[in-house]
């Protein structure tokens, strides 16, 4: 295995809550013991859902804030220090609407970042704006405009574009996709993928929801209240999940065909709050197969071949059977007849 | 406009029995400072008693706005138009707002994809309900009381009578839905429009929602317009489906017939741009370009520009819905999709 | 690849706002006068044939004739040529005091909203400034510094400060809450140029009606100091002390005091509703 381009280990972040005058402090622990790495050209994608951590987890690694505790490594050391840091790591955020500042044009929010670390001079700026403009599928005449004239998917378009002004070697797109309509979700993703190809750049992306994530990662982190309860290639964590939780991720993960729902596993009640965290396994008050031992004993994470898992039970489960059911065969035609005029189209 | 949108109605399928919602060339028309704004098109809609009808759309199909039409809850600058807009055998369209009220408080109910927006902050829960009840019903303050704990605990809220004195901040995004829905459903409304109610949830909550508005409306009798973007919701609600694409209604169809055999582009497209319709590792599917300006609407078909099956007349001339199958109807000129696009050279 | 959107979004939003204003007639009417105000007190000083400190005892307090349109005062100088440079003393004191008031108070409440840190010290001195009544807090200012045009300018802006302080933290505020600033923070950008191009270029527009508003207290305050005898010292003239001055002789020659309040009120109210309307396009606008 080649050298990790991001290193996490243990990495744990407190928030203070309560700091009013009168109300009692309170820690609450956003992320505990987060090991965690990221290979060169490599997309891993942390999954969770609301208040796992993962948002926390991006914005540490992308600088935004610090970690309580822990050890975080870029290329074997530890990252740089301020500006320094927006030349190795950047981020795009979720909302398109809210990212990128209404007072400034397309052109200049991209220019910001180059003039500012200095790899352009005022008169190669443009060129390098044109540039930056194509590698993400926009037309050089949108370097005038403002924010509020571009749709969702512009808007993202012009915040990878800026991530990637600085030439960072990993970029975390945090739910970089999950504002926008499906069929637009879609392009992002093939536009991340494309300029993965192009520039090697490494990806955290980190969503909410599997569908996505089997599509584009090579490697899987599923968080659940602070933890990575799993992880692992993409590929054998969906034919193998071997966490109770990233079972029922998948399965709670509506398909795209009629009927498919009928034999799902479900999860009853909701994520505790990080306040009150159950005792031994975070997952046991939700999780359809805990035992005494889930109550007791925090599950440490072991190594299974090279996906790792943190449940007792991981050997003990029934056998994982897929249920992702084909596509009918008349639909299938009708996409592969859409793709073949689609890419006729755009080779044209 | 040279051609009727609809040549054809749809043939009713058998032994159906009469619709509850009837919506023929429903059009609104925002005035806004850019000029008029046709947020829906000449779009129809048909919902039996104890139905569950999708609307499918992405940003800009009108979908909420037809929701909001239904409800009456559109605002005044919003000009509405419609050849039959009944529910329930009563026209809605002169129907003054005191008893529009009443309907919606009754008969027609809602829930959306923010329950915090929906419940007064600082209102308890039950407290909500029950004011919900007495609205509409004249009944003592306690059993009112008892009828909301019972409402919240068939929505599977644990513990519903002490929930009932929670405000809504105190509760999970997935507790507020279920208590949108408990007061939804208190007087056992005969139509639900649930507009996006689990966009905001997570997926494992959002199964848990799915399945309880599915039981409890079959439960009740009662039938839903299950407004979304995501299919793979469709496919586990919905008896029938209407995809709507710029404002107009491009595709209806029973739901095992939309995702076996869509009929039109757009819906291809949507479905083909879903991830688990493409091959790990390979490029994804979009569907090209973006949702045109509203105020600026291609001629033709809206689709055209985006669509990579578009041909002459697609440029040109509104495509009318036509039936394809039994129940299924497109408004596509390439309809019957395979057939045509095969035949061509 | 995407096709942009055809429509191109129309307008700048801020020209829209200026159409809006132009609708509306109580903005016309306000800015007309307001203009012929700023007019009277810039160019009358200059064409006037009068000097307001020239005392010409036999004159006294004549009513308004052709030679003085709005008569004489107590020493007998020409009651429109004292209104002139009243009125010009009046607007200064109310611009300076907003002047330094919009400048320390857009920095304390955009540096509260930017720092964490500083919020609660800033906010509570903050706090303990509001805690005292304006015109009592000028009073013992003047009271303190002495008389003069900088314990004045001094005692207004403070006055009217911790109000436009507060408008700018919670304007920063719904700013900071946007992720742009961490899209900023992210590429590296110093504090500085983070607080100026991010910060204040979407904050400004609240902070700007406000202060429009405040200038109007501004003015008011500064007439009242000048009418409680803390102003400028006899005979410099200013508004609120030729009001004063003709309190003394309200019933024998009204002329003198109503003029110089309703100078005041001409001065305070059309700059009040510019305010208002300012802020009702923004209000629109936002929503």
């Amino acid at each position: 295995m080649t050298a990790p381009l991001l290193e996490l280990r243990t990495v744990r972040k407190d928030f203070a809550l309560g700091q009013g005058l009168f109300a009692k402090r309170r820690i609450l622990t956003a992320l505990d013991g987060i090991d965690l790495s990221i290979a060169p050209g490599e997309t891993l994608a942390l999954v969770g859902e609301s208040g796992c951590g993962k948002s926390t987890l991006g914005r540490i690694v992308a600088g935004l804030m610090p970690a309580t505790a822990g050890e975080i490594l870029f290329d074997g050391h530890p990252p740089a220090r301020g500006k320094a840091r927006a030349r190795q790591i950047q981020i795009v955020m979720q909302d398109p609407f809210g990212a990128l500042n209404p007072k400034m044009s397309v052109g200049e929010l991209i220019a910001e970042p180059a003039l500012l670390h200095g790899l352009v001079t005022r008169g190669t700026t443009p060129a390098r704006v044109a540039e930056l403009l194509s590698l993400v599928g926009l037309p050089e005449g949108v370097a005038p405009r403002y924010p509020h004239a571009l749709s969702g998917g512009q808007r993202q378009r012009v915040a990878i574009a800026r991530a990637l002004a600085t030439d960072p070697k990993l970029i975390v797109a945090d739910e970089a996709v999950s504002a926008l309509d499906v069929s637009v979700q879609a392009q992002i993703a093939n536009l991340l993928k494309d300029i993965q190809a192009r520039t090697g750049v490494s990806l955290l992306f980190i969503s909410h929801g599997l569908s996505l994530v089997h599509h584009i990662s090579d490697r899987v982190a599923v968080m659940y209240l602070g933890r990575i309860v799993e992880d692992g290639p993409t590929a054998d964590l969906f034919a193998r999940p071997r966490h109770p939780y990233t079972r029922a991720l998948i399965s709670a993960t509506p398909e795209p065909v009629p009927g498919s729902s009928a034999d799902r596993m479900h999860l009853t009640g909701e994520v505790p709050s990080p306040l009150a965290l159950p005792s031994g396994c975070r997952f046991r008050t939700r999780c359809p197969h805990a035992t005494d031992i889930c109550a007791e004993v925090d599950p440490p994470r072991t190594a299974e071949g090279a996906a790792h898992v943190a449940c007792h039970l991981a050997h003990r489960l029934p056998a994982y059977q897929s249920q992702t059911p084909e596509p009918a065969p008349r639909l299938q035609q009708a996409i592969a007849l859409y793709r073949a005029a689609a890419a006729r189209l755009d080779a044209a | 406009m040279k051609h009727s949108p609809r040549e054809t109605m749809i043939a009713p399928q058998t032994a159906r029995p009469e619709p509850l919602l009837v919506v023929r060339g429903l059009s609104v028309t925002f005035a806004t400072d850019q000029g008029p704004l046709k947020a829906l098109d000449a779009v129809d809609l048909t919902l039996a008693p104890g139905e569950t009808l999708a609307v499918v759309g992405e940003s800009g199909s009108g979908k909420s706005v037809l929701s909001l039409a239904l409800m009456g809850l559109l605002p005044p600058t919003a000009k509405i138009e419609a050849d039959a807009l009944t529910f329930d055998g009563r026209d809605l369209t002169g129907l003054r707002e005191p008893d529009f009220r009443t309907l919606r408080g009754t008969a027609m109910s809602m829930i959306f994809q923010e329950p915090a927006t929906a419940l007064n902050p600082v209102r308890r829960i039950g407290d909500q309900i029950v004011e919900a009840i007495r609205l509409h019903e004249d009944i003592p303050a306690p059993k009112a009381r008892a009828r909301a704990i019972e409402a919240l605990a068939a929505t599977g809220i644990p513990a519903p009578a002490e929930r009932a004195g929670a405000f809504p901040h105190q509760l999970s995004g997935g507790m507020r839905q279920r208590a949108l829905i408990a007061m939804a459903l208190v007087h056992r409304p005969r139509l639900l429009i649930a507009d996006e109610p689990t966009t905001a949830l997570d997926v494992t909550v959002q199964a848990q929602i799915l399945d309880l508005i599915r039981d409890l409306a079959r439960e009740t009798g009662t039938a839903t317009l299950f407004i979304t973007h995501d299919m793979g919701v469709v496919a586990e609600m919905a008896d029938r489906v209407s995809v709507f694409y710029a404002g107009r209604l491009v595709e209806t169809a029973p739901a095992p017939a939309l995702f076996s055999s869509p009929e039109h582009p757009y819906t291809v497209g949507l479905l083909g741009s879903m991830p688990q319709m493409n091959a790990r590792g390979a490029p994804m599917l979009p569907i090209r370009g973006t949702v045109p300006d509203p105020r600026l609407m291609p001629p033709g078909c809206h689709f055209h520009p985006r669509c990579p099956f578009a041909a002459g007349a697609c440029r040109t001339d509104r495509p009318a819905l036509r039936e394809i199958r039994p129940g299924q109807a497109s408004a596509c000129h390439l309809a019957p999709l395979i057939e045509t696009l095969e035949a061509r050279p | 690849m995407t096709d942009l959107p055809a429509g191109e979004i129309p307008a700048g939003s801020s020209s829209r706002t200026w159409r809006r204003m132009r609708r509306n007639p109580a903005m016309a009417i306000g800015v007309t006068v307001l203009t012929a105000v700023v007019f009277f007190a810039l160019i009358g000083p200059m064409i006037s044939p009068y000097d307001p400190y020239d005392t010409a005892l036999r004159m006294r307090l004549k009513p308004p004739s052709a030679a003085h349109w709005l008569g004489t005062d107590s020493q007998g100088r020409d009651l429109a040529t004292r209104l002139m440079y009243g009125a010009r003393t009046t607007l200064m004191l109310g611009l300076a005091g907003v002047a330094f008031a919009a400048l320390t108070g857009g920095a304390i409440g955009l540096l509260a909203a930017f720092y964490k840190r500083l919020d609660n010290p800033l906010m509570r001195l903050i706090d303990v400034l509001l805690s005292f009544p304006s015109i009592l807090f000028g009073l013992s200012l003047a009271a303190m510094m002495g008389p003069g045009l900088h314990s004045l300018i001094l005692a207004i802006g403070l006055s009217i400060m911790p109000g436009i302080a507060r408008i700018s933290r919670g304007a920063a505020l719904s700013v900071m809450a946007q992720d742009f600033m961490d899209g900023g923070r992210v590429i590296g950008l110093p504090d500085v140029t983070l607080m100026r191009r991010y910060l204040l270029a979407n904050a400004y527009a609240p902070i700007l009606t406000y202060v429009t508003l405040a200038f109007g207290d501004a003015v008011l305050l500064a007439a009242a100091l000048g009418f409680l005898g803390l102003g400028l010292q006899p005979p410099t003239a200013e508004l609120g002390s030729i009001a004063a001055e003709g309190r003394s002789f309200l019933f024998i020659a009204p002329h003198v005091s109503f003029a110089a309040s309703a100078l005041i009120f001409l001065i305070v109210l059309p700059v009040n509703m510019l305010g208002d309307t300012l802020r009702d396009a923004a209000d629109r606008r936002a929503s």
